[in-house]
């Protein structure tokens, strides 16, 4: 691919992803904001694609759009929606959160200026081979401890279930 | 004969390279593979339709259609042609836009699958390094599509076949993303190319007693993914009319079915290239083969729904999570098994019977443990 597609590409993607992440926020109705959510996610799929990360951008998709975002969509059709989307759409803390957003993005932008420009990325940078070797090398122990996070979280779900299988 | 599909887009390409610059060869490439796969998906589903109603007619002694067309075979044009100009009715209390967007957000990722299947020898569109992820991470977005259908549609047989349907997914893509883990395991490769070059001589691995297994669930999860029947609780039209497309008339409705038979076709393909070899075979064209495959497994999934008759919730659940996710999990240790124990070579007793064992033992085990409570038997001395 050419600079100057890779460009027009990274732009709609990177602009989109914006719009519809202040869409996700500012719709009332929790249907729609999950719907733009969707789109951010198929989006910065993606920005991965674009720097040859086909992993991660098929992770991204899977894990993302595909798992947490229907356990959303359960979590969603269990409400109560028109209450939902009647009441104010903002918490009285929106503008410490609006704060911290926008200090997150000028961090970013500060990392940017500050890191000289990056050398051309190695060939197998991001692909299966290579994300799990890394994994399984390097990065062996926060490796095992996320999965020790989710064991727990596994086992915490396995008891809620069987409490109230017992109460009732 | 082997290669025609691939001569003839050579022949295309070529043809270009004559007349344009070079950048319009890679233009015109990429245009041929698109279009040959925008008309293979709905011309694959129109006449699934007719394969499906011949079958299952058969299957109830009765001839089905036979009025337009030698042997009915217009009759999927017929069907297009009524779709077409039925009116379309949306509900007015509907969201109007997520009820427009529903059919073709189903529609799209079913056909999207097509690119990375490969039909024949050099015919897969899209040789991804990342092609089974691709095919599962596509498969899963199919999931929003149906619940924007349900949700937008504002009636509550569409929520509730929605909500099924979510649940449903969810629970059978784990068991089915495990069952594709051996075969990664054993190829070393992502790409559904690799995959396929690596079942030649025979080796398919539908032969290996984790490759039987791995089919079995993988082909299983599939048939509940495209929400066929058994599995088709989501449109369960007994209890809920027509679930989560309960609202939806002409050509919208018809997008419905297209998704379903283009991913009856994707799943029944994606079996085919995994386990039984892909366009491996013996004398006929590679391409033939992968189709005679494909049009074999369809055939199974269209004896199901008219065999079987429908799981209950609770069933469905149990079956997903309770046997085909510890099964596909012990699969797993299976094949390591095998492969550490068959050093290169396909077949060794040791490296078939071993793992063998291990699996016929888990699904004996997995049996006893899912026995639904039976009472005892009651005894009525007085009326024996």
């Amino acid at each position: 691919m050419s600079f100057l597609t890779a460009q027009a590409a990274f732009y709609y993607l990177a602009s989109v992803s914006v719009a519809s992440a202040l869409l996700a926020v500012t719709r009332k109705n929790p249907i729609h904001s999950m719907l733009w959510v969707l789109a951010l996610f198929l989006h910065v799929a993606g920005i991965f694609l674009l720097l040859r990360a086909e992993f991660l951008a098929a992770v991204q998709v899977i894990v993302y759009a595909g798992a947490i975002l229907v356990f959303y969509l359960f979590v969603l059709m269990l409400l109560d929606l028109p209450a939902e989307t009647a009441g104010p759409r903002f918490g009285r803390h929106w503008p410490l959160a609006a704060a911290a957003g926008l200090g997150f993005a000028a961090l970013g932008g500060l990392a940017h200026i500050e890191t000289p420009d990056a050398a051309p990325a190695p060939e197998d940078l991001g692909s299966l081979a290579d994300v799990g070797t890394k994994l399984f090398g390097p990065f062996a122990l926060p490796f095992e401890i996320a999965s020790l996070v989710l064991l727990a979280a596994i086992v915490g779900a396995v008891v809620l279930a069987k409490r109230r299988a017992v109460e009732s | 004969m082997d290669q025609m599909f691939v001569n003839i887009k050579a022949a295309l390409v070529g043809l270009s390279d004559k007349v344009f610059p070079d950048w319009v060869g890679v233009l015109v490439s990429i245009a041929v593979s698109i279009v040959a796969i925008a008309l293979l998906g709905p011309l694959i589903m129109m006449y699934l339709t007719l394969i499906e109603r011949k079958v299952v007619a058969r299957m109830q002694n009765r001839i089905g259609p036979n009025r337009v067309g030698k042997y009915g075979l217009l009759q999927p044009l017929a069907d297009g042609v009524k779709m077409l100009i039925k009116e379309d009715i949306v509900p007015r209390n509907a969201d109007k836009v997520l009820h427009l967007l529903a059919p073709i957000l189903i529609v799209a990722p079913a056909l999207l699958v097509f690119a990375v299947l490969p039909f024949g020898r050099n015919m897969t569109a899209v040789d991804l390094n990342v092609g089974i992820l691709f095919f599962a991470a596509i498969s899963s977005i199919g999931t929003i599509g149906i619940f924007m259908a349900a949700w937008g549609s504002n009636n509550k047989f569409s929520v509730l076949g929605g909500m099924r349907s979510v649940a449903q997914m969810i629970s059978y893509e784990i068991p089915m993303v495990m069952s594709v883990v051996p075969v990664l395991l054993a190829v070393g490769s992502l790409s559904t190319n690799a995959i396929v070059e690596a079942q030649a001589d025979w080796h398919w691995f539908v032969f290996t007693p984790w490759g039987f297994l791995g089919c079995v669930i993988f082909f299983l999860c599939g048939v509940a993914e495209c929400n066929r029947s058994p599995f088709d609780l989501a449109e369960a039209e007994s209890e809920i009319i027509a679930g989560f497309h309960t609202e939806y008339s002409g050509m919208k409705f018809a997008l419905f079915y297209m998704a379903e038979f283009m991913s009856a076709f994707t799943i029944s393909g994606m079996t085919t290239t995994l386990f039984l070899g892909g366009w491996q075979g013996p004398l006929l064209p590679s391409w033939l083969w992968f189709f005679l495959k494909t049009y074999g497994l369809i055939f199974i999934m269209l004896w199901f729904r008219a065999t079987l008759p429908r799981l209950r919730v609770d069933q469905l659940m149990a079956l997903a999570w309770k046997f085909l996710l510890p099964l596909s999990l012990v699969n797993i240790v299976a094949t390591c098994i095998w492969h550490f124990l068959s050093d290169e070579a396909f077949f060794t007793p040791a490296a078939f019977l071993v793992p063998l064992a291990l699996l016929v033992f888990s699904y004996w085990g997995l049996m006893k443990l899912n026995q639904p409570y039976m009472p005892e038997k009651r005894v009525y001395p007085l009326v024996d």
